[in-house]
C-alpha cells in the first residue's frame, strides 16, 4: 500500500514537470517561428518600398555621397552614394565623383526608396543629353549648310547640318530618307542635336525630320527670309 | 422742470446726430483719390495663348522603367491620325494614330538609358510632346 501511495505521488510530482518542460520547448519554437515570420514581413516589405529605376539629369550639387540633380522634367532628385556605388564614362578610364561637376550630365540607375524618395546608386555614367527641337523651318543658308528653326517660346536657332546629319521625311507612318536640298522653309521639322557649347541658340543636328504637306505650326508666327544660295554646287 | 429736460436731451441727441454725419462726411472726403493721382494701367495682350488642340498621354513604358529586354512597346493615346514620332539617342520610328487616336509600336532600346522623346503632329501642324527614361540593363543589384 505503502509502495502505491509512493507511485502515485511520484506521478503527480514528474507529470507537471513534464508538462512544464514540452509547453517552454513549444514556446521558444513559437517564438522561432514569430521572429521568421517577422523577418519574411520586413524583407517583404522592404522588397515593395523599394524598386530598380534610372534617371538622367544635370548635376546641381555634388557631396561625397550625395548628388542633386534636375532631371528632364526640371524636377530635383536626390541621388545617395555608397561604397558600392560604380562610376563610368567613354571618355575617361578613371572617372569617379570627383569628377562630378554643377552643370555635369549624368545617367544613374540604382534602387529608389518610395518612402524617402531618394535613389541609391548602383551606376553612374557620364552622358550627354540631346537637345530635341520642334519648330518651322524660317531660313535655309545654302552656302554654310545650315538651317534656321523657329521654335514655338520664339527662339531662333542655327543648326548645322554635317554630313553624319541623318535627314527624313515623315510620309503616311514612315522615314524616308531625304537630304539637305529637300528641306523646305515654313516646313515643320524636328532637329535632335547637341548644343554648340561655344554658341547659344546654335546647335549640330543628329537627325532631321521633316513634315511635308502638314501646314506650319499656328502657334509659331514666323515668316520665310530669304535663303542663302551657294556659289558653287552643295557638297551634300 | 420735466419738460426741459426732454427738450435738453432732444436738442443734445441732434446736435450728436448732426456732429457724427459730418464727421463720417468729412471722413468719406477724405478716402477720395483725385483723378491727377489715377494712374491708367493697359493690359498691351489680353487675349492668352490658347491651349493646343493636340495631346499626348503614354499608357506605357513609365518613366524611370528599368527593363531587362531590349524590345519594348511603346502605346498611348493622342488625337486621331495624327503623326507620331519616337527618338532616341540611337534610333528613330514613326506610327500614325488609328482613328480613335491610339497608337502602338515597338522600339529597340540601347544600352544603359534611353531618352523617349514621343512626339505628335495634328493635321494642323501642332503639336504634343511626352518624354521618357527607359534604362535597358541586366546588372543584378
Amino acid at each position: 500500500m505503502k509502495k502505491l501511495i509512493l507511485i502515485i505521488f511520484s506521478i503527480f510530482l514528474i507529470l507537471p514537470g513534464t508538462s512544464y518542460g514540452q509547453s517552454s520547448a513549444d514556446k521558444k519554437i513559437d517564438s522561432q517561428i514569430d521572429q521568421l515570420k517577422n523577418k519574411v514581413a520586413s524583407r517583404v516589405a522592404e522588397l515593395k518600398l523599394v524598386e530598380k529605376r534610372g534617371i538622367v539629369g544635370t548635376v546641381e550639387s555634388v557631396s561625397d555621397t550625395e548628388i542633386t540633380i534636375n532631371n528632364l522634367d526640371d524636377k530635383t532628385r536626390i541621388i545617395n552614394v555608397d561604397e558600392f556605388t560604380k562610376f563610368s564614362s567613354s571618355e575617361d578610364n578613371t572617372f569617379g565623383i570627383s569628377d562630378i561637376k554643377k552643370g555635369s550630365q549624368i545617367a544613374v540607375l540604382g534602387l529608389y526608396n518610395k518612402d524617402s524618395e531618394r535613389l541609391l546608386a548602383r551606376f553612374i555614367d557620364q552622358t550627354v543629353i540631346p537637345q530635341i527641337l520642334y519648330g518651322v523651318v524660317t531660313k535655309r543658308d545654302e552656302k554654310n549648310f545650315t538651317v534656321t528653326l523657329s521654335t514655338e517660346d520664339g527662339t531662333s536657332y542655327v543648326v548645322d547640318i554635317e554630313r553624319i546629319t541623318k535627314t527624313y521625311d515623315y510620309l503616311d507612318g514612315d522615314l524616308e530618307i531625304s537630304g539637305f536640298t529637300k528641306i523646305k522653309t515654313m516646313e515643320n521639322a524636328l532637329v535632335v542635336g547637341y548644343a554648340d557649347p561655344k554658341e547659344k541658340d546654335r546647335l549640330t543636328a543628329g537627325r532631321i525630320i521633316t513634315f511635308p504637306g502638314v501646314p506650319k505650326n499656328p502657334r509659331i508666327p514666323v515668316e520665310a527670309q530669304t535663303s542663302t544660295k551657294p556659289t558653287g554646287s552643295p557638297s551634300i | 422742470m420735466k419738460k426741459e429736460k426732454i427738450i435738453l436731451s432732444f436738442t443734445a441727441a441732434l446736435i450728436g446726430i448732426v456732429a457724427a454725419i459730418g464727421v463720417f462726411f468729412f471722413y468719406q472726403e477724405t478716402k477720395k483719390i483725385k483723378s491727377s493721382e489715377i494712374k491708367k494701367i493697359t493690359i498691351l495682350n489680353p487675349s492668352p495663348t490658347p491651349a493646343s488642340s493636340v495631346f499626348i498621354t503614354l499608357s506605357e513604358p513609365s518613366d524611370e522603367q528599368v527593363f531587362d529586354k531590349r524590345i519594348i512597346k511603346i502605346s498611348g493615346k493622342t488625337v486621331p491620325n495624327a503623326r507620331v514620332v519616337i527618338l532616341t539617342q540611337n534610333s528613330e520610328e514613326a506610327a500614325i494614330a488609328a482613328s480613335n487616336g491610339n497608337f502602338s509600336t515597338e522600339i529597340t532600346l540601347g544600352e544603359g538609358q534611353n531618352i523617349l522623346d514621343i512626339t505628335s503632329v495634328g493635321d494642323n501642324g501642332e503639336i504634343a510632346k511626352v518624354k521618357r527614361v527607359i534604362t535597358y540593363s541586366t546588372e543584378d543589384f
